[in-house]
C-alpha cells in the first residue's frame, strides 16, 4: 500500500480499501523503522494522527475534501508549520515553533493532507548534499536497495563496509526526497533555489518539480534568495506531482511576488504523438566532469523522442557557465540579507552576552550559524559593499538578464522544452563527499540545475534508470514560463518510456543497538 | 590581490557574524577570486535584472487591516521579554574596535 502512488492510495481512500489512520500508522511505523536514513528532523506523531482521524471521518460522511484529503505528506524543514518546531537545520532556529502556516503547508492542509513532519536539510538550504545540518546528514535509501548493495563490490559483507559506503541524498532537500524515496509519505515539499529539490530527486530515484517562480507562493518558507527561490514539490510520479501542484498554485495576497492570472489545476493527457514537439537538446549542458554514463542515457533519451517522431535538435545557451558564478554572487549577496533578521531578539537562539544590542547580534549570530552560512554571509556583505556593488552585484545583475535572454532566444526559435542531464553523475558515497567543502561542491553540482533558477523557469527530473552502481540517474527537462501542463505532460511520456525501476529497499530490524542481520524485511 | 584587514573588521561590523579563523578568511578570498570570473562577460548595454518578472505589475492589496492580534504567539518565541515588549540590551554602543574585540583578524 505505501508504495502506491499518491492517486492510487487516494481512490483506496475513497472506496475505502485503507483507512486514512491505518495509512497514517503505516507510515509513522515505517518511519521509525527507517530512522537510520536520518530523513524526519521532527515527527509530529499526535498532530499526524489527529489529522487522520478528522480525514476519516470526512471519508466516513462521504464528504472527503478532495484527492489529498488523507494523505500523508512531509514538508522540507524550513517552511513554518504552526505549533511545530521550524529549525532549518540549523542551532539559530533549534527550539523556535512557528505561529503560523506557510502558506503551501496550509494550501496542503486545508485538503485534507497528514503532515507527518519536517525533513532533513542543509542548513538554512545551503548546500547540495543534505550533509551540513546540525541534525546530521541524510542517507539516500537506495544506499540500502538491493540494486545498489547487489553492484558493490563484496569485499567483506560486514557491517563496517555497509556502514560507511552509504551514499548521499544530494541537497538540499535531501530529507525530503529521501521520505518520499522510501515510501514514508506520498509527496513531500522542497524548496528550490539552484536545484535544492531536483538534485536530490534525481540521486532518490524520484520526480522532483521546480514550478516557475511567481507560480507558487513563497509566504512562510524561509528565505534564502528572494529572487529566486521556489517551494519544490517530490513525488513517485509525475502525474502525482501535478496534483500537488493543482493545490498549490495560485496568487496569494500575503506573497507580492506571486502572478495574479488565474491557475487552473489540470489533470495530464496520455500523450500518445510527440511529433509535434521540438525537444531542445543544450550543448552547454554537456559540461566538464558530466559522466560518460548521463552523457549516454542523456543521448539515448533523445534518441527516444526522435524515433517517436518528435523534431530534437541541438541549441546553444552560450552563458550557461556563468551561471554558477553569477549564482554565486546574487545568492550570496540576497543571502546576507535575510540573514539579518536572525538576531537573536525575537526568536531563535539567542546569546547570553548583553553588553550591548550589537555585541549580543555578533554573539548570537557567532553562536548560531555554522561555517557556510557565515561564509555566505560575509561573501555577500562584501559584494555589495559600496567600492564593490557595480563590479560585482550589478554585473551579476546584467549577466543574469543574459542568462535569461539565451532561454528566451531558444524557445523563441521554436523549441517547446529542453531536455538535460539534472546531475554530473550519480550519488557519491557521503565519506567522498565531504572530502571538498560546501562552496565547491554546490558550484559542481548545481552546475544543471541553477540557471533554471536564474531565470525563473519550470524544471522537473524525472528519474531515468540506473547507473553501474545500482544507484538512479534522472534527467531535467526545461519549460518555459507558467507552462508546467506542457513541462508535466512531456515528463510524465517520457517516464512511461523509461520505466524506472522500483527501490528494493532492505530495511533491517535494529535490535538492542547492536546491529544484527535478525530480521530482514524486504520491500519488493 | 588580498583583502585588507581593514576591510575584513568592516565585514565583521557589517555582518555581525566572524571570521573564526583562516579558514574563514581564506573562505572569502576564493569566493572573491571564483566571482572575478563574471568580468569576462561583455555585459557593455545589458540592464540589470532585478527579478524575473519585471514585465508584470507589482501586487498591492488594500490597506486594510485583515490579521493581527498575535501578541502572545509571537511572544512565545522570544527568549528576553517583559509584558508586551522584546527586551534588548542597550543599544547605541558600537561594536568593540578591532583591537578590542575577540577576533581572529586581531592577529592579523
Amino acid at each position: 500500500m505505501l508504495r502506491a502512488s499518491l492517486r492510487e492510495v487516494s481512490a483506496a481512500l475513497k472506496e475505502g480499501r485503507v483507512t486514512p489512520t491505518e495509512l497514517c500508522q503505516k507510515c509513522l511505523s515505517l518511519i521509525k523503522s527507517t530512522k537510520f536514513l536520518n530523513a524526519y528532523i521532527t515527527v509530529a506523531e499526535e498532530t499526524a494522527l489527529k489529522q487522520a482521524e478528522e480525514s476519516e471521518k470526512r471519508y466516513g460522511r462521504g464528504q472527503p475534501l478532495g484527492v489529498l484529503d488523507g494523505i500523508p505528506v512531509a514538508v522540507k524543514d524550513n517552511f513554518n508549520a504552526a505549533g511545530i518546531e521550524t529549525t532549518c537545520a540549523s542551532k539559530m532556529l533549534k527550539g523556535y515553533i512557528s505561529p503560523y502556516n506557510a502558506t503551501v503547508v496550509q494550501k496542503l492542509l486545508d485538503q485534507g493532507a497528514v503532515l507527518l513532519g519536517k525533513t532533513n536539510l542543509d542548513e538554512f538550504a545551503m548546500g547540495s548534499g543534505s550533509t551540513d545540518g546540525i541534525f546530521g546528514p541524510v542517507r539516500n535509501p537506495w544506499s540500502y536497495s538491493r540494486q545498489y548493495k547487489e553492484k558493490s563490490v563484496p569485499k567483506s559483507h560486514s557491517q563496517e563496509d555497509e556502514e560507511s559506503n552509504w551514499v548521499i541524498t544530494g541537497g538540499s532537500s535531501g530529507g525530503s526526497a529521501a521520505a518520499v524515496s522510501s515510501f514514508t509519505c506520498f509527496a513531500a515539499l522542497g524548496s528550490d533555489t539552484g536545484g535544492s529539490t531536483r538534485n536530490p530527486a534525481a540521486h532518490c530515484g524520484v520526480v522532483g518539480l521546480k514550478p516557475t517562480y511567481g507560480l507558487i507562493s513563497r509566504h512562510g518558507l524561509i528565505p534564502l534568495v528572494n529572487s529566486m527561490d521556489v517551494p519544490g514539490i517530490l513525488t513517485r510520479c509525475v502525474d502525482d506531482a501535478a496534483v500537488v501542484l493543482g493545490t498549490l498554485a495560485g496568487h496569494d495576497p500575503k506573497d507580492s511576488t506571486t502572478i495574479q492570472d488565474n491557475f487552473k489545476p489540470f489533470d495530464l493527457p496520455n500523450l500518445t504523438d510527440v511529433s509535434k514537439l521540438s525537444i531542445g537538446i543544450p550543448k552547454e549542458y554537456h559540461a566538464p566532469g558530466l559522466s560518460s554514463e548521463i552523457l549516454s542515457l542523456w543521448s539515448k533519451a533523445a534518441d527516444l523522442f526522435k524515433n517517436a517522431g518528435a523534431k530534437v535538435i541541438e541549441v546553444s545557451l552560450p552563458h550557461t557557465r556563468y551561471s554558477i558564478v553569477c549564482y554565486h554572487v546574487l545568492c550570496t549577496a540576497e543571502v546576507a540579507s535575510n540573514m539579518a533578521r536572525f538576531d537573536g531578539l525575537e526568536y531563535g537562539h539567542r546569546s547570553d552576552m548583553n553588553k550591548s544590542t550589537e555585541s549580543m547580534y555578533a554573539a548570537t549570530r557567532r553562536e548560531g550559524f555554522n561555517d557556510v552560512v557565515r561564509g555566505r554571509i560575509l561573501s555577500g556583505n562584501y559584494f555589495l559593499l559600496k567600492q564593490n556593488y557595480e563590479n560585482y552585484f550589478i554585473k551579476a545583475q546584467k549577466v543574469r538578464r543574459l542568462i535569461a535572454n539565451d532561454f528566451v532566444k531558444v524557445f523563441g526559435s521554436g523549441v517547446d522544452i529542453l531536455l538535460t542531464p539534472t546531475t554530473l553523475s550519480d550519488a557519491v558515497p557521503y565519506m567522498e563527499f565531504i572530502k571538498e567543502d560546501n562552496r565547491t561542491r554546490s558550484a559542481q553540482d548545481d552546475i544543471l540545475t541553477q540557471a533554471a533558477n536564474m531565470a525563473g523557469l519550470p524544471a522537473i527530473n524525472v528519474p531515468t534508470g540506473l547507473s553501474e552502481r545500482g544507484l538512479p540517474v534522472g534527467l531535467q527537462f526545461i519549460g518555459q514560463s507558467f507552462q508546467e501542463k506542457q513541462l508535466l505532460t512531456v515528463a510524465k511520456w517520457f517516464e512511461k518510456q523509461v520505466k524506472f525501476p522500483m527501490i528494493q529497499l532492505e530495511v533491517k530490524r535494529h535490535d538492542h543497538g547492536a546491529f544484527q542481520h535478525q530480521k530482514s524485511a524486504s520491500f519488493s | 590581490r588580498k583583502v585588507t584587514v581593514e576591510v575584513l573588521d568592516r565585514l565583521e561590523h557589517l555582518a555581525l557574524v566572524d571570521f573564526r579563523d583562516a579558514e574563514g578568511v581564506e573562505r572569502l578570498q576564493k569566493a572573491i577570486q571564483f566571482a572575478d570570473q563574471l568580468h569576462e562577460v561583455n555585459t557593455d548595454g545589458v540592464e540589470p535584472m532585478d527579478s524575473v518578472l519585471e514585465d508584470r505589475c507589482l501586487y498591492l492589496r488594500e490597506d486594510d487591516v485583515t490579521e493581527g492580534n498575535c501578541t502572545n504567539e509571537l511572544l512565545k518565541n522570544a527568549r528576553e521579554k517583559v509584558e508586551e515588549y522584546f527586551v534588548a540590551p542597550p543599544g547605541n554602543i558600537p561594536l568593540p574596535k578591532l583591537e578590542e574585540r575577540e577576533t581572529f583578524l586581531q592577529g592579523s
